[in-house]
């Protein structure tokens, strides 16, 4: 025992710190330990895609000009007007530099600012995603928690035939039946398109819920099968049973006791596919005529508009990370113990 | 300029298409406002919806892509225009006058032109422009404009340019992007010129309003457009549809009701009640071919390539026949087709195949075709196919499109490409790109040098008034003489600007290079 511990050890004796205190303290670290490992990792894989773009053979000065303007000279004057006359490492360097300051640059074709077409698109993307999600959770949720209450009958065996039938389907797929049963039969909502929120709430709902629905099936089935799995050994605990024969309600039991320790899995799972989600709204954008990130990802990296790739995998990169982060201290906080610090 | 012809994708988006299209009829759309143009909009009325691909950029110095021209049209308006048939006219300018020398030339603007932001378009406004257009560093036109040497504001509404070399094309030059003119106010500080490529101001027949990228822009009628009598529409939207199966259902839900379509789509529109505009573009398919490396230095080898090919099979094949055979680079019904290259490869396998036999490949001959396109690799395929029959083993060898540039033109490598090119505002500039010794399209390798008698055919049609008599005929000549002395081009097919739309439309102008809208009405 160290010297600090015995220290920390009797402060804790003398008056230990609330379990607030103690949670808040954790939740610190992990959210530091997060940014330590968020920053190494956009280092990283902007500088591969740097490279990769350099040995591509590419040359952006000379496709921007193309068939009629493309001459050598041409080609050197843009070249230095986009900073491409520079060795890699300045470039990655000058580029860095700028990112750091909040400046991504403009596109080698477009001139847009990158942080300009980024932030024209995330709320399209973002607002699937996020749809998709909450989508996810409610219907895997709910199908997962009563297919482990009523295991072995006609539900549960319904809610497994179905679940995989959806993890087969690609959200493409799921996106154009959903065209066909609710904007063509039902004419519920539309069938493409996207308005932003500042264009009404409802409308901004309307357009977005059948991307949504159309990426979350997938994530609602992965959910379901989770959560049935973990909540159908929970439920067989010993402390379970020893709740229900202290009388304990059997709701009570289930939310508080049961589920709380057998969510923790399906929480894993939302925590891995809200970047799958992300990237599952290329296909959705596809299908459903929306300008979202996807688009742009796939035609800045087929012309090697280097620019707005660095700038998609700074935002990209960044938002897997962050979202991995608030997956696992949501899952310290559900683990949590008497003392306020997960086990 | 690469050509975008409409892609043609086939089976697996079949369904979706159909179910979209259903849905998207039952769902209608929105069209933009329309109270802040209502008063200026003196009987004009309706709105066009137009699928189209939105620009590259709307500042027309910046725009690196040539097919952006028929966008950046709706904004800006040029010192002259093209008509119908490709031949420069008034636009900006009334009237334009050599010197005898044939190296300055002086143009008219008409008076009181403005731009939509309230100042004034006058000559020393043009001067401002052109001086941009080649100074500005990332200029994508700078070339282009290197022959005019001095901008000479004389009045208001006159300005002479001083050329550096006999060049009566110049009036085709300044109907395109190099003579679209933007408002000076709008680039006269570095933070201006950076928010042109996404908020234009110019003198065009519209005005933009709103632009998202990748999705759709919004413009309203502009009162103050030098032809706006001939503008009848007082609200236009173009909307970039990625997924060529999804525009028919654009379509039949009234999202949009002008749309670019592809050949085999054309009986599905006809079929759900839409009009159909088959109008004859310069977009050209082509094969580019080395001729001076082995074995197509050899000329019977690239003649009994282009016997070889059934250009009337491609048509119908990759454009469902909506297309011509062609044997150059210019339609039917331009100035500068020569009528003596009608036929002048007629499908001849068997022709083909003693031309290979006298040059030494009796018993088959192995070559690669490159191509950097994946909407060609159907057009590839098909040559491939053709070239066997005759005994040419073709392998198909495809190349990222972003390295196409810097391979087939910069640095020459490629010995045979698919590859296609799109109408230039002038002709014998199409021919410069194409065979002259520093066209970029002259793969012909670094070493290689155009005939003398080509060189001297295209110097000579620039020194020929483009009102003068001789004029066709000296153009044809280029044409005819580039196409046989140098067949680095082996021409397949015209692609028209196939456009399916509403009955509600009328008054479409069949424009040969630049799509326009004067005289188009929207109904209802």
């Amino acid at each position: 025992m160290t010297v600090a511990s015995l220290t920390r050890g009797t402060a804790g004796a003398a008056g230990a710190p609330p379990p607030w205190l103690r949670r808040g303290r954790v939740a610190l670290a992990r959210i530091g330990g997060g940014l330590a490992v968020l920053v190494p990792i956009v280092f990283l894989s902007t500088f591969i895609t740097f490279c990769l773009g350099a040995l591509s053979n590419s040359n952006p000065a000379a496709t921007i000009l193309g068939q009629d303007a493309a001459t050598p000279a041409a080609v050197a004057r843009l070249d230095q007007a986009l900073g491409l006359n520079h060795p890699l490492m300045v470039q990655y360097w000058n580029w860095l530099v700028q990112a750091v300051h909040g400046n991504l640059g403009r596109s080698y074709f477009t001139q847009i600012p990158v942080s300009q077409s980024i932030g024209q698109r995330l709320p399209v993307d973002l607002s699937i995603a996020i749809l998709a999600v909450i989508l996810a959770v409610l219907i895997g949720g709910t199908a997962g928690t009563v297919a482990a209450i009523r295991r072995g009958g006609w539900f549960d065996r319904g809610v497994t035939a179905v679940c995989s039938a959806v993890s087969t389907l690609p959200a493409f797929v799921v996106g154009i039946i959903l065209v066909v049963l609710f904007a063509v039969s039902v004419h519920l909502f539309p069938a493409n398109g996207y308005v932003g929120p500042s264009a009404g709430l409802g409308d901004w709902l309307s357009h977005i819920f059948l991307p949504s629905l159309a990426l979350s099936l997938g994530v609602a089935a992965d959910i379901a099968r989770q959560l049935r799995t973990s909540l159908v050994q929970v439920l067989e605990q010993n402390y379970i049973v020893g709740a229900r024969v202290r009388g304990l309600p059997y709701r009570r039991i289930l939310v508080r006791h049961a589920l709380r320790n057998a969510s923790g899995p399906a929480l894993v799972i939302v925590g891995n596919d809200f970047p799958l989600l992300l990237a599952g709204a290329v296909a959705a954008e596809a299908v459903f005529s929306l300008p979202g990130l996807g688009q742009l990802l796939l035609e800045s990296a087929q012309t090697r508009d280097i620019p707005v790739v660095q700038g998609l995998l700074l935002v990209i990169s960044t938002f897997v990370i962050v979202v991995n982060l608030v997956v696992n201290t949501t899952l310290n906080w559900l683990y949590r113990t008497g003392d306020g610090v997960s086990t | 300029m690469r050509i975008r012809p409409r892609a043609v994708r086939k089976g697996v988006m079949l369904a979706a298409a159909l179910a979209v299209s259903l849905a998207a009829a039952a769902c209608g759309s929105s069209s933009p406002t329309t109270s802040s143009a209502a008063l200026a909009n003196a009987g004009a009325s309706g709105t066009l919806n137009w699928e189209w691909e939105l620009p590259t950029s709307w500042d027309p110095v910046t725009s690196s892509a040539g097919w952006d021209m028929h966008v950046l049209g709706l904004v800006y308006a040029s010192i002259t225009t093209l008509d119908p048939a490709g031949n420069p006219g008034p636009g900006l300018a009334t009237s334009w006058t050599y010197a005898p020398s044939g190296r300055s030339v002086t143009f008219t603007l008409r008076p009181g032109l403005k731009f939509t932001d309230g100042t004034p378009l006058d000559a020393q406004s043009v001067k401002e422009n052109i001086d941009r257009g080649q100074t500005q560093q990332n200029s994508t036109v700078a070339s282009e404009l290197a022959i005019i040497s001095k901008v000479v504001v004389n009045s208001p509404t006159s300005f002479t340019l001083d050329l550096s070399q006999v060049d009566y094309q110049l009036p085709y030059l300044l109907a395109g992007k190099d003579g679209m003119m933007v408002s000076p106010k709008a680039f006269a500080a570095a933070a201006d010129v950076s928010s042109l490529p996404t908020q234009p101001v110019g003198a065009g027949p519209f005005k933009l309003t709103s632009y998202v990228p990748d999705s759709h822009a919004n413009l309203v009628r502009n009162p103050g457009y030098w032809d706006a009598s001939q503008i009848h529409i007082a609200n236009f939207t173009v909307q970039d549809i990625t997924q060529p199966e999804q525009i028919l259902a654009a379509l039949e839900s009234g999202q949009v009701n002008v749309a670019y379509i592809a050949g085999n789509q054309v009986a599905a529109a006809k079929a759900a009640g839409f009009k159909i505009a088959v109008i004859p573009s310069e977009v050209v398919n082509e094969l580019d071919i080395q001729t001076t490396t082995a074995p197509f230095n050899n000329p019977e080898v690239v003649e009994a390539i282009n016997y070889a090919i059934d250009r009337q099979a491609i048509v119908q094949v990759q454009a469902s026949g909506y297309g011509s055979v062609a044997y150059q680079p210019f339609p039917q019904g331009f100035v500068g087709y020569s009528p003596q290259l009608a036929n002048l490869y007629p499908y001849n396998p068997a022709k083909a195949k003693q031309l290979l036999a006298e040059a030494g490949y009796a018993h088959g001959l192995k070559i690669t075709l490159t191509n950097d396109s994946p909407a060609d690799t159907s057009l590839a395929e098909q040559i491939q196919g053709q070239l066997a029959q005759v005994g040419i083993t073709a392998s198909i060898k495809d190349i990222p499109s972003d390295t196409a540039t810097q391979f087939l033109y910069l640095q020459k490598t490629i010995p045979f490409a698919v590859d296609g090119t799109a109408g230039r505002a002038s002709p014998v500039e199409m021919l410069d790109v194409l065979y002259s010794q520093q066209g970029l399209m002259n793969v012909d390798g670094k070493a290689a040098t155009t005939s003398a008698a080509v060189s001297q055919a295209l110097s000579q049609v620039l020194t020929v008034p483009l009102d003068s008599p001789g004029y066709p005929s000296a153009l044809q000549n280029a044409v005819a003489m580039a196409v046989q002395d140098d067949p680095i081009h082996i021409w397949l097919y015209t692609n028209p600007r196939i456009f399916a739309y509403s009955p509600t439309v009328t008054g479409i102008p069949f424009d040969l290079v630049q799509q326009r809208w004067e005289g188009v009405r929207v109904a209802g």
